[in-house]
């Protein structure tokens, strides 16, 4: 078993060049967006099958003055990955370091995992008919590399490692920004059994886009079956068993009885 | 607004899968449960169901990204079956899978007696054995009942807050189905020049499970403007909210409902109009697809 990986992404030091986004594209060979203006110098608008990652900007007021956020959002490789319990056709493989692969020959392209990610960092890709997102650009990590947004990064925004060192730089990091009154908190230790992309936020989760709990899409999925069944056990007798039944000889007074000796 | 990974092929899917499987059971169980008076309703059953579930794969593969791929849905990469517990949808391609083997054999069996399929090749196998017809009904029967409430369930498998956030999705979609099912028995029922009195029992079986959707929607919306108060202002007051009371709560549950029992009640079942269940018959059939429209495109809104 070898030792989980994990991203790790500090807002505070994120600029917002948007240089991981070009590599991310460069690397993966990933297509052009055509975009239009959404009021924001953000673009592409969303992250979705040809663009896999990008860095989210924030304006928040505080106290009368304008703060200019940044947060660089990916796929999260969650330990309880939805798109990986909702695929159909077995596309989607956790492997031991953590790391949620899409197999692009499985995929089907039904979208589920698309509607299902907490994240929405799975998309259809117009080019390919499938769904696609960040792989943790694994096949440089087999040859011991960084990813390429890793790589990119001029700031040391982005950094990548052994995921228990990770957490422990992470904890240390929001130390010494609380230190300086920032009220910072690690993103990522324990939402959906730990995430492989851990943050550094010195906002709240949903400032920066980010669900405060986010649940795995599978979570309701008995209570539902649950409940659908009675409705079966229910619709059953009322109306088919009350109205389709035979009654024997005795006239009923009911209406609808007396009339099934026509049909 | 976030963009539309399920459009509106989707909802039709969900529609006519819902609505097909539906008319099916309630042929056999109607039939079943008055032990043996209404063959008739099954078979017509049998051909509503078949089709249009047939009709429903179609859709669910024309919108796929890869159409020619769908088999990766039941054989894996050794070629062996592949079932995915975990996956709603790995579940629901299996159920349909099974009704329309189950199901397509059993509507074959009414095929075969039919004056004008006489003679065909394969079908002489399937004509007069209602041992066999028997068996593959009741063997379709359950897969009839879990796809309707899968439709549903599928729904509220993802990360959508208007269909996680309440567990009475497959429920709802499980009646809606339901009362599609019987609306489009009573309409052919009607086309067919029918007795009255026949439309008339299933005119009343439809105003019950309209009286139960209706409960099961008014919890739906309780339940979902506590636990996401955003997705169900959407519905309630936001951007669907027109489609909503009037389509789906007004046009499509009250005014047919109101419409079966004002009949019911006031008729005397031997001069029954015919009108009024056809009317409110295709209300509900044209209810029940905005509901699925609705509730797919709300849902996709806020996600």
């Amino acid at each position: 078993m070898m030792a989980e990986l994990a991203m790790f992404i500090d807002v505070s030091k994120c600029t917002g060049c948007r240089g991981c986004q070009v590599a991310c594209k460069q690397w993966n060979e990933l297509p052009a967006v055509k975009t239009g203006f959404s009021g924001s110098y953000e673009n592409p608008p969303r992250i979705g099958g040809d663009t896999w990652t990008k860095v989210r900007f924030v304006e928040k007021e505080d106290s009368g003055k304008m703060r200019f956020l940044f947060r660089k959002e990916q796929c999260m490789h969650c330990t309880e990955a939805s798109c990986e319990a909702v695929c159909a056709a077995g596309a989607i493989r956790k492997t031991d370091q953590g790391l949620v692969v899409l197999n692009d020959d499985r995929c089907v392209g039904c979208k589920n995992c698309v509607v299902a990610c907490p994240f929405h960092a799975v998309g259809l890709s117009e080019e390919t008919g499938s769904s696609r997102k960040c792989r943790l650009c694994y096949e440089r990590i087999e040859n011991g590399m960084e990813p390429a947004c890793v790589k990119a990064c001029p700031t040391g925004a982005v950094s990548f490692g052994e995921r228990d060192q990770v957490l422990a730089r992470a904890k240390q990091r929001v130390s010494v920004l609380r230190d300086s009154g920032v009220n910072a908190t690690v993103y990522g230790e324990n939402e959906l059994g730990g995430l492989h992309v851990l943050y550094v936020l010195d906002d709240e989760p949903e400032v920066y886009g980010l669900p405060a709990h986010p649940r795995v899409a599978t979570a309701g999925l008995l209570n539902n079956w649950l409940h659908a069944l009675i409705g079966v056990g229910v619709v059953a007798f009322a109306p088919f068993w009350l109205i389709f039944r035979e009654r024997g000889k005795a006239p009923d007074k009911s209406v609808g009885t007396g009339v099934d000796g026509n049909a | 607004m976030h963009e539309i990974a399920w459009p509106v092929i989707i909802a039709i899917y969900l529609f006519v899968a819902g609505d097909g499987v539906a008319a099916f059971y309630t042929g056999i169980l109607a039939n079943t449960f008055s032990k043996g008076k209404y063959e008739r309703i099954a078979k017509i059953g049998a051909y509503i169901g078949v089709p249009l579930i047939i009709v429903g794969l179609l859709m669910l593969i024309i919108d796929l990204g890869r159409p020619l791929s769908f088999w990766h849905f039941v054989l894996g990469e050794n070629f062996l079956p592949i079932f995915r517990p975990s996956s709603t949808m790995s579940l629901g391609t299996w159920l349909l899978t099974a009704f329309t083997v189950f199901g397509g054999g059993y509507a074959l069996t009414w095929l075969a007696e039919e004056e004008f399929a006489r003679g065909w090749p394969v079908l002489k196998y399937f004509a007069s054995r209602p041992g066999l017809r028997k068996t593959l009904g009741y063997l379709a029967l359950p897969f009839a009942v879990l796809i309707a409430c899968y439709t549903g369930v599928l729904l509220a498998s993802t990360a959508a807050p208007l269909w996680n956030s309440t567990p009475y999705l497959g429920l709802l979609f499980l009646l809606s189905a339901t009362s599609a099912g019987l609306s489009s028995i009573i309409l052919i029922l009607a086309a067919t020049k029918s007795d009255r009195c026949l439309i008339y029992t299933f005119s009343q079986a439809d105003a019950i499970v309209d009286i139960l959707e209706l409960i099961v929607f008014i919890i739906l919306m309780v339940r979902l403007s506590s636990a996401a108060p955003e997705s169900a202002a959407l519905l309630l007051n936001g951007e669907f909210s027109v489609l909503f009371w009037l389509g789906i709560v007004a046009f499509g549950l009250v005014v047919p409902l109101v419409m079966e029992i004002y009949e019911l009640a006031s008729s005397k079942k031997n001069v029954i109009n015919t009108i009024v269940p056809v009317l409110s018959a295709v209300l509900i059939l044209a209810g029940s697809f905005l509901t699925r429209v609705v509730i797919l495109y709300a849902g996709q809104a806020n996600f």
